[in-house]
């Protein structure tokens, strides 16, 4: 064995920095080619319009006003990615994240509405444990599905996403108090549940709505991170992820992993759904027959970050960054797929943030290996 | 004279690593020339280099005097250079006229045009007399039929040059001496031969003349008339080794595990089924599973380990009725496992080699608490099984299991399993692909569990090993147990024999005295 | 070697479409549907900085502009008065139908600009109760939002299209044409929509009355989806299936999808919104309002002075904004001719239709709307 490496080295080869590198290199790319996109298809106001993107419109609204924005709508876009991120440690791709995500918003808004009474000014947090408690219901039953019946986890979760969506449009529809009749959606939400501001309107601007739920999130990402990196409960899910013939082979439960992966994740998405229902001041939920999109974005989110939750935090204020910019965006007159298209091109280009950190990990060992 | 092939100052580098220094490697014609060295010496490395799958940076290669570019393998196909690898590349559904003429079809227009290609299969086959059945499935062969069925594939494609690697791994005495003979009947049509072991014995029945590498370089060429397996191996280590492990008799205390009627399920409708098998294991022995693969034993340690459901019968290990118990039971009540796939089974090979070595005792007191992971134990323990067993990385504990070669990923599951508390260790082929330096320290450490009164279940394949270090050896064949056999009271001929299935005691097999 | 990593890479690629496209609608998700890839710089005006007119209209519409129904409009009539006055317009989708989003998209618009912001559906009604308060320089224009008929913020006008008369042309249309088996495919269950509805179902009750034609019966289902999707496709054609000779939509950029459906199977299907005999070929007429023409005299009306803020208005016939689209049409028994006379009837309130019709003023929750319309001479069937 050789010299022991300089503490430098051993972190830029770390499993970290290149899940980091990776991530970086991956949406620089794909900004690149967002503004080729650009460039080919509306030259004249490709660059002012690129700009805009890039500088989240932070021009136009301000610098605080519109850091606040991304922090708020960052917050479903971080809890997906974890929902996501977090199973695909355990080798199970979590598509039934946007179901969680429904029953987690559903299950807010339902107590949070209807419990009032009963909880005071704590509403806001009975309702956001309802919102996890309900997602990771969601997210358990379907890792049952999984671990009991053998089903296909992409099956298994894009059924529950529609199983999930339709139950709650079904109790919602019948729910007194709840419903809105002949408006379609659900009643304002009371004070008392909404999040505290914890003092980020002094910070961002009143107007802009960040509160207390980006700083569950954070914390909820440190606490996912430790979990795999520290602990015996990680130590299994990854085990099991990485090669399930071994983690059997060394008397782990392959199916209790799954479990408590899916049962996680579940209650990181719908925990995302209640904070983003009730957050700012209050959002209604229409009925619809369409799956939240924060679900799908979840899985870029976590694509982009290589599923480390550490990552996540970055990537999901990465992803609403461009949507806050995306809003300035359309007001140069471009096609309104347009701004779809770019925005996605560069989500896209997270399937290869897995091909950079290869590449990345080739080179380190080269540089290392020169030493 | 005019060599067949040479390789001249042959030097082939990958970062940080000179795999091939400055070898020189002459083969002439119909010669069998061994290539020896332990893993990692660079023989596979300078093959790949004939073959073409590399390109040197240094160095030439002649062929019949004449310099050539070797630059992809049909170049080498086109010198007439073919190989023998040690998985082989057969299509598992083809028949064998199939497989021998895929890649080199005749063909007019798009249709192929077999009956040229079969008389001619069938003419090789006579004239080397081999006796395949060109229209049967490889699937329904057997191995030793099989490689047959890849030396085919050579001279159908008139290859004048063949190299073998590591040919006899799969093969049961039996089917070795055929090979032997085939060897033989090839060099005499002219053939040269390029035979790469690392089993002294065979590179001296069947070798003429032996290249040995170490560590890259080429340390000598060796007529073997005349030479000694000492020697050779001296030059291959570069130290003594002792290839006979010194073995105490020691007196079998009492019985660690016993199994009883034992019948495990294979996959559906295979022969694999463990049917019936009963045996034990005491204190202070080696037992030895010897058989062909594929005749139970792997049924029979999943049924022991856990990993596959015991139909019926039992299994008591330590004094505790393990039958219906979970792995996780098994594997904290004093069951070791060397498992027979280290990739499948024995490492998750994305993990550092200091998490690949807690696999086993994550959970500990002495390695987590309160459900956190103490790494930095976990690296110092790492660290020390680094150095006792050995084990050859790049980056200590945190290396990426997956960089590390075959040889010291095995060492490094056989150091973790054998150093951890145990009654019994079951060890399926547990000096896979290590070279003699590691076998012997493996075996040595085998021994000395022994000695201190663990019990050994040994699952080999290696006959040399079988009888080298066994105190019983139970031979398995189609899922039964069909004899139990001394060491010291019979020989390779009659192990064959009872692995062939061609015969069986009609003695009971539990072993010793029972308890 | 090479080729299987390039290959790879293009499965991922396809996988990460595919994964995105599954998502609703939203203004990064991808949106699904058949939006024409219309020149980048092309549709909207003030390709600069700075736009005086802002159209801000939900999330949940994934074509937008292009939605070929009331978006679409409401954008013409902003385009035709802009282009004509000099005055530059974008417009502004949200991130999500949050009323917070809406705020946003608001703040947006007004710091790049906005003078004048249009809002389009129902979504915006929340946020604008805030944002009328909070930005009394800025005028706000609602089409189609709820919840202003009693009072709005003096520099709030308050604009809900009387769909409620366009829908009873189109019932008359529907029984008079001669269609027995009717059947009504709206998107939500809310005020703007349900107008059709009523209508619809008020109008086919006076025809059958007044012409003794029985027999008719009517199917309604809430689709839940205005963008167009398979969903919506494959509802309609079991429809159709059933029997249902005609289906009434009013689902926004959903109509393209039942419309395909009618063209399927070679039924009839009726438009809304706008006039969308172009868009398939079984579609028969278009029950429309005209918002077009509304939007710029509301537009007109802010930059002359006469902003009438803080009122309501529900302009219906007697504006001449609403009505069938007759110019062309697949009718083949109702003549033009016929729809004047209805259209003649109802707007000068013959025998009572128009005062005693049941519009958005009288039906609290739209239960007691089936209750109130009563049609005696129309059977119901599978009404959800």
């Amino acid at each position: 064995m050789d010299k022991p490496e300089k503490a430098s080295v051993r972190f830029l080869t770390s499993e970290s920095a290149g899940s980091l590198i990776a991530a970086v290199i991956t949406i620089i790319i794909g900004l690149l080619l967002g503004l080729l996109i650009l460039l080919i298809i509306a030259p004249t106001i490709a660059l002012p319009a690129f700009r805009m993107l890039l500088t989240g419109g932070f021009g136009k609204i301000g610098v605080l006003s519109g850091i606040g924005r991304v922090l708020y709508y960052a917050v479903p876009l971080i809890m997906c990615g974890l929902a996501v991120g977090f199973t695909l440690k355990t080798g199970v791709f979590n598509i039934g994240v946007a179901g969680q995500y429904v029953m987690g918003l559903f299950a807010g808004l339902y107590v949070g509405i209807s419990c009032a009474g009963i909880f005071g000014s704590f509403t806001w947090l009975a309702a956001i444990i309802a919102g996890a408690a309900a997602g990771g219901a969601w997210g358990f039953i379907q890792g049952v599905l999984q671990a009991f019946f053998n089903l296909n986890a992409i099956i298994c979760g894009i059924m529950m996403n529609y199983t999930g969506l339709f139950l709650v449009s079904m109790i919602v529809e019948n729910s007194k108090g709840v419903y809105v009749r002949g408006r379609g959606w659900t009643e304002i939400v009371p004070d008392a549940a909404v999040i505290p501001r914890a003092g980020l309107n002094n910070l961002f601007g009143n107007s802009t709505a960040a509160n207390l739920s980006i700083f569950i999130c954070i914390a909820l990402c440190i606490f996912a991170w430790f979990i795999l990196k520290k602990t015996t409960l990680g130590y299994r899910m990854k085990a099991v992820g990485l090669n399930a013939g071994a983690a059997r082979y060394a008397g782990i439960s392959v199916r209790k992993s799954i479990l408590v992966g899916m049962l996680l994740a579940g209650a990181f998405a719908g925990l995302g759904g209640a904070m983003n229902h009730l957050g700012a001041s209050g959002t209604r939920y229409a009925i619809t027959d369409a799956l939240p999109s924060q679900g799908f974005a979840g899985i870029s989110v976590a694509l982009i970050a290589s599923s480390n939750p550490l990552g996540i935090i970055i990537s999901g204020i990465f992803i609403a960054f461009l949507e806050v910019g995306g809003v300035g965006m359309q007001s140069f007159g471009l096609d309104p797929d347009l701004v779809d298209v770019i925005t996605s091109v560069i989500i896209y280009f997270c399937a290869f943030s897995f091909v950079f950190k290869y590449l990345y990990f080739k080179l380190a060992a080269r540089l290392r290996r020169s030493e | 004279m005019e060599y067949a092939f040479e390789m001249l100052g042959i030097t082939k580098k990958f970062p940080g690593i000179v795999a091939n220094d400055n070898i020189t490697l002459q083969v002439r014609p119909q010669e069998v020339h061994a290539l020896l060295g332990e893993n990692g010496a660079g023989k596979s490395t300078l093959m790949n280099v004939l073959f073409g799958l590399y390109h040197p940076e240094e160095g030439e290669i002649r062929i019949k005097g004449t310099p050539a570019r070797i630059m992809n393998p049909g170049d080498a196909n086109r010198r007439r250079i073919g190989m023998v690898h040690q998985h082989f590349k057969l299509v598992q559904n083809f028949t064998a006229l199939e497989n021998i003429i895929l890649g080199a079809e005749t063909t007019r227009g798009a249709v192929l045009k077999m009956d040229k290609a079969r008389k001619r299969v069938v003419e090789i086959a006579e004239r080397y007399k081999f006796n395949i059945d060109p229209d049967m499935p490889v699937e329904d062969m057997t191995v030793g039929m099989q490689q047959r069925v890849e030396i085919m594939k050579m001279l159908y494609r008139e290859n004048e040059i063949l190299i073998f690697d590591e040919p006899t791994a799969v093969l049961t005495p039996q089917e070795v001496d055929e090979l032997m003979k085939i060897i033989r009947g090839l060099t005499e049509e002219g053939k040269s031969i390029v035979f790469i072991s690392h089993k002294l014995n065979e590179i001296f029945r069947i070798a003429d003349r032996c290249t040995v590498l170490r560590r890259g370089k080429s340390v000598g060429v060796v007529d073997i008339e005349g030479a000694t397996k000492e020697e050779l191996c001296e030059m291959m280590v570069g130290r003594k080794v002792l290839l006979q492990p010194q073995k105490t008799h020691v007196n079998p205390g009492d019985v660690l595990m016993e199994v009883k009627n034992l019948t495990v399920a294979g996959v559906k409708g295979h022969k694999d089924t463990v049917r019936n098998v009963s045996f034990n294991v005491r204190a202070g022995e080696i037992v030895c599973i010897a058989g062909i693969d594929g005749n139970g034993q792997t049924e029979l340690v999943y049924g022991l380990t856990g990993m596959r459901k015991i139909e019926s019968g039992s299994m008591v290990l330590d004094g505790r009725n393990c039958t219906k118990e979970t792995i996780h039971f098994r594997n904290t009540h004093k069951l070791s496992h060397i498992p027979e796939d280290r990739h499948k089974h024995g490492l998750v090979l994305d993990y550092t080699l200091a998490e690949n070595m807690i696999l086993q005792t994550f959970f500990e007191r002495n390695v987590s608490r309160c459900g956190i992971i103490d790494y930095r134990k976990a690296s110092r323990r790492t660290d020390e099984m680094i150095t006792k067993y050995d084990i050859r990385t790049a980056r200590g504990p945190v290396t990426r299991t997956r960089s590390m070669s075959g040889g010291n990923q095995q060492k490094a599951i056989v150091a973790r399993e054998l150093e951890r508390d145990f009654a019994v260790v079951i060890a399926v082929q547990p000096t896979r692909g290590m070279d003699v330096g590691a076998i012997e320290f493996i075996h040595k450490q085998l021994l000395s569990l022994r000695d201190m009164g663990k019990g050994v279940l040994l699952v080999s394949l290696e006959l040399e090993e079988v009888m080298n270090i066994s105190d019983r050896i139970l031979v398995m064949y189609e899922g039964e147990i069909v004899g139990e056999l001394l060491p010291d009271e019979t020989d390779f001929r009659e192990l064959g024999l009872y692995m062939a299935g061609a015969k069986r005691s009609d003695g009971r097999s539990e072993g010793g005295t029972n308890g | 070697m090479k080729r299987t990593r390039i290959l790879v890479l293009l499965l991922a690629l396809v996988l990460c479409m595919s994964m995105a496209a599954c998502g609703g609608g939203s203004s990064t998700g991808g949106g699904s549907g058949d939006t024409p890839a219309a020149s980048g710089a092309g549709d909207a005006g003030g390709g600069s900085d700075g736009a005086q007119i802002a159209c801000v209209f939900g999330a949940g519409h994934a074509e937008g502009i292009n939605d070929k129904a009331f978006i679409q409009d409401c954008w013409e009539g902003i385009k035709e008065f802009g282009d004509a006055n000099g005055k530059t317009y974008a417009y502004y989708q949200p991130i999500d139908d949050s009323k917070q989003s809406f705020l946003d998209a608001y703040d947006t618009a007004i710091k790049n600009g906005a003078e004048v912001v249009l809002t389009v559906g129902n979504e915006p009604s929340d946020s604008l109760v805030d944002a009328t308060r909070d930005n009394p320089d800025v005028k706000f224009i609602s089409i189609e939002a709820t919840g202003f008929e009693e009072s709005a913020m003096p520099n709030h006008y308050s604009i809900l299209m009387n769909a409620t008369d366009a829908g009873w042309l189109a019932g008359v249309a529907a029984v008079r044409e001669g269609y027995k088996s009717l059947g009504i495919l709206p998107c939500v269950a809310i005020p703007p929509v349900d107008m059709w509805t009523w209508g619809y179902v008020q109008g086919a009750n006076y025809a059958a009355n007044k012409y003794g034609i029985e027999g008719i019966t009517l199917q309604h289902h809430y689709l839940n989806n205005w963008s167009a999707s398979p969903e919506i496709q494959a509802t309609a054609a079991s429809w159709y299936n059933s029997g249902v000779e005609v289906i009434q939509c009013n689902t926004a950029g959903g109509n393209t999808s039942i419309i395909a459906a009618s063209d399927a199977a070679g039924a009839a299907v009726f438009g809304s919104d706008k006039d969308q005999f172009d868009e398939g070929e079984t579609v028969v007429t278009s029950e429309v309002v005209f918002r077009k023409p509304i939007v710029i005299s509301s537009l007109e009306s802010a930059y002359d002075g006469s902003f009438p803020g803080g009122t309501f208005w529900l302009p219906g016939v007697e504006a001449d904004a609403a009505g069938l689209a007759m110019d062309r049409t697949r009718f083949k028994n109702y003549t033009k001719d016929m729809y004047d006379e209805d259209y003649a009837d109802l707007k000068n309130d013959v025998g009572g239709i128009r005062s005693s019709m049941i519009t958005i003023y009288d039906i609290p929750e739209v239960d007691d709307m089936w209750n109130a319309v009563s049609p005696k001479y129309i059977e119901f069937i599978n009404i959800e």
